[in-house]
This record gives C-alpha cells, sequence and structure tokens, in this order.
C-alpha cells in the first residue's frame, strides 16, 4: 500500500510537472532578440517572432524584365503589372505587440526584397481560400495582432532573388500613428502548427 | 486523497482507451461514399500524361492550388513535406500531389519547379484551363479566378484549400482542412497504406 502510495504520489508530481511545462510553452519568450527596431517614434510598438517563408525566385518564361529593377516605382505600369504577376511570391510573418493605450495600425510594407508589397489577409469560408489585399492591419491597444499562415500577411510580389533559410528579409512598416518598424524577418520553414 | 486517487485513474484511463482507437478511423473528415478519382492531366515534370490510374497502388494526398499563392499553398505542401518526413521509408508508397487551379500563369514548367522546391518527387499536375475547370466542379472544388483592382497581383484565385487523401484503390477516402495535425494525416496515411 505504501508502495502504491508513492507511485501515484510521483505520478501526481509527473503531472503536475507537464502542467507546469505545458503553461511555459504557452507563454510568449521572454529573452528571444527583438526582432525590430524602432526607427523612429513607433517604440510602443513591439515586433516579435518574424519569419519569411523560402521561395525559389521564377520568371515564369518570360526572362529578366527591366521593370524589375524599378521595383515599387512600376506600380500600375502594365508590363510591370505582369512581370510582377509572373513572378514569385512569398509571405512574412509576425506578432505586433501594442503596449499602449491607443489602438494602431499597420498600413503600409515595403521591401528592395520584392518588386511590391501588400498587405493581405486570408479568408476561409466552407474551406475556400479567398486571399484579398486589405488596407491596414488594426494593432488593438494593449493587445496585439497576429500576421501567421491563413491569415494577416505581407505579401511579397516578384521576389528578387532566391529566399533560402539563413536569409533574412528587411521590411519597414508604416504605422497609423505615423511611426515606422524596421523588421528583419528571418526566413525559415513554417513552424509546427 | 480518494478523490484525487480517482483522478489519476481517470486519467490514465482516458489516455489508454484513445491509444486503442478503431482498426482503421481515420482523421479527417471521412467521405462516407467515396468517389473514384478518374482524371487525364499533364505531369508538368515530364510533359507527359498522367491518368488517376497512375497513382493506383499508392496512397496519395492531394489538393488544388498555384504557384503564385503565397500563404495558404506552401503551407499545404509544407504539411505535405512534414507528412512524408514522419512517414519515413513508408513515404516511398505515397505520392503528393498538386493540381493547379491557376494554369494559365502556371506553366508546367514553373509548376514542376515550384513543387519541386518543396520536395523533387511531389507531383504537380496541369491541365488546359477548360479540363481544370471541369474537373474542379466534378469533384466540387472552387477554383475561380478574381481580379483584384488594388494588387499589383493582378488577378488572384479563390479556391478550396483542402487536402485528399486517396486509398491505392484510387477512392478519395477523407479530407483534411488547412491547419491539420501532420500527425494524424500521416497516422491516416499509414492506416490506408495497411489495408
Amino acid at each position: 500500500m505504501q508502495y502504491a502510495r508513492s507511485v501515484l504520489c510521483s505520478l501526481g508530481f509527473a503531472l503536475a510537472l507537464s502542467l507546469l511545462c505545458a503553461c511555459g510553452a504557452a507563454s510568449p519568450p521572454t529573452s528571444s532578440l527583438p526582432a525590430a527596431t524602432p526607427a523612429s517614434s513607433a517604440a510602443a510598438i513591439r515586433v516579435e517572432n518574424a519569419w519569411a517563408r523560402p521561395a525559389t525566385k521564377m520568371d515564369g518564361g518570360m526572362g529578366e524584365s527591366a521593370d524589375m529593377q524599378h521595383g515599387s516605382e512600376q506600380e500600375g505600369h502594365a508590363s510591370g503589372m505582369s512581370e510582377m504577376a509572373m513572378g514569385s511570391t512569398s509571405a512574412v510573418y509576425m506578432r505586433l505587440v501594442n503596449a499602449t493605450a491607443s489602438p494602431d495600425a499597420v498600413v503600409r510594407a515595403a521591401s528592395e526584397a520584392a518588386a511590391a508589397v501588400e498587405l493581405h489577409t486570408v479568408e476561409m469560408e466552407n474551406n475556400v481560400a479567398r486571399m484579398r489585399p486589405v488596407s491596414q492591419i488594426d494593432i488593438p491597444a494593449n493587445g496585439m495582432v497576429e500576421l501567421k499562415p491563413g491569415g494577416f500577411h505581407v505579401m511579397l510580389l516578384g521576389i528578387k532573388q532566391d529566399l533560402e533559410p539563413g536569409d533574412t528579409v528587411a521590411l519597414t512598416l508604416t504605422l497609423q500613428s505615423g511611426g515606422t518598424l524596421n523588421v528583419d524577418a528571418p526566413v525559415q520553414e513554417q513552424p509546427a502548427q | 486523497m480518494r478523490g484525487w486517487r480517482l483522478l489519476v485513474t481517470l486519467l490514465l484511463g482516458s489516455l489508454v482507451v484513445s491509444a486503442c482507437g478503431g482498426p482503421v478511423e481515420l482523421h479527417g473528415a471521412v467521405f462516407q461514399q467515396p468517389r473514384q478519382l478518374d482524371f487525364r492531366l499533364t505531369d508538368s515534370a515530364s510533359g507527359q500524361p498522367f491518368r488517376a490510374t497512375d497513382l493506383e497502388g499508392k496512397v496519395a494526398l492531394l489538393f488544388w492550388g498555384y504557384t503564385y499563392c503565397p500563404d495558404v499553398c506552401p503551407t499545404t505542401l509544407g504539411e505535405f513535406k512534414r507528412v512524408k518526413a514522419e512517414l519515413g521509408a513508408r513515404a516511398e508508397d505515397v505520392r503528393f500531389v498538386m493540381i493547379t487551379v491557376d494554369p494559365e500563369r502556371d506553366t508546367p514548367d514553373r509548376l514542376s519547379r515550384y513543387v519541386a522546391s518543396f520536395d523533387p518527387s511531389f507531383i504537380g499536375l496541369w491541365g488546359d484551363p477548360a479540363a481544370i475547370q471541369q474537373l474542379a466542379e466534378r469533384y466540387g472544388i472552387v477554383a475561380e479566378k478574381r481580379a483584384v483592382a488594388d494588387s499589383s497581383a493582378g488577378y488572384l484565385v479563390d479556391h478550396t484549400a483542402m487536402a485528399f487523401l486517396v486509398d491505392k484503390q484510387g477512392l478519395l477516402r477523407a479530407g483534411y482542412p488547412l491547419g491539420v495535425k501532420v500527425e494524424d494525416m500521416a497516422a491516416d496515411v499509414r492506416a490506408l497504406l495497411a489495408e
């Protein structure tokens, strides 16, 4: 009986320990390196766990076009658009934490890594994915917004070179409050769900 | 003390029960009346015809997507990659297939390079727009081009974002929503390999 009790006790201890571990894993990392540096007065918005998806540059058989060199200046230009439309895409994800009492929003994203950069979301309805550009991504006051697969993302259109694990995508996010955030997103495989 | 002991017993008991389960119970949304997969498309890597019957004898995971899609499609192909890793040597008898919903932009060359960037064994299937549309309609797959005015993308394609499990006889057995647990998909593939 004594033996049985001590077995039960150790089981209970193991259970408690695993519960503790589970809690630890769920809480946000506290010691990770900052993925963003405030470029101006946007220190109140914190960027965590930024990452970019690996992608292979493809020209869709149209070859390298001069339009690609001009990047986003070609927006709206017919041939530039078709080249971007034929290029390869990638996406950048992150968590944006707003430690202030005022709501904010990302209103623009820019990067040298791609011909065009847009804010997108995916609406899922009956297992049909409908990707849409959005004009802004809200960051609630004293809250956060998660850019993650199947939801909000920064879409890179017409990447200028292969994005491989180990590379970094530099992004500049413009906030509604006027500040900007520089984000260095490491290229990596999608973390397991 | 007694209540605490009961709790432990219950917890352990529930673990044992969930570990046993039924013999061929699948995790995905199971099709009660499995339909025979039937198509004739082009293997984007070889340019040769590829029929559904070319998959017979293998278990297949199949989904509909397009190379220009930066979010949902690479997520699914990334899941396929992890399922393959999870299966180890058993993956030899499994095929991972993507059918394009954007045959106009996805040239066979582009499609084959795209799927190969995830895994060289992955198969990209191409067909002319009419054939793809007809096939999608036959299996209740949504694949709609949508012009997006305020995007450099020109147009995007709304599409069914489910992965489908096909057994060795070419029957569509189950579907998985985006974000399904890789272990669940791998377990289902193993179950069908054992049939």
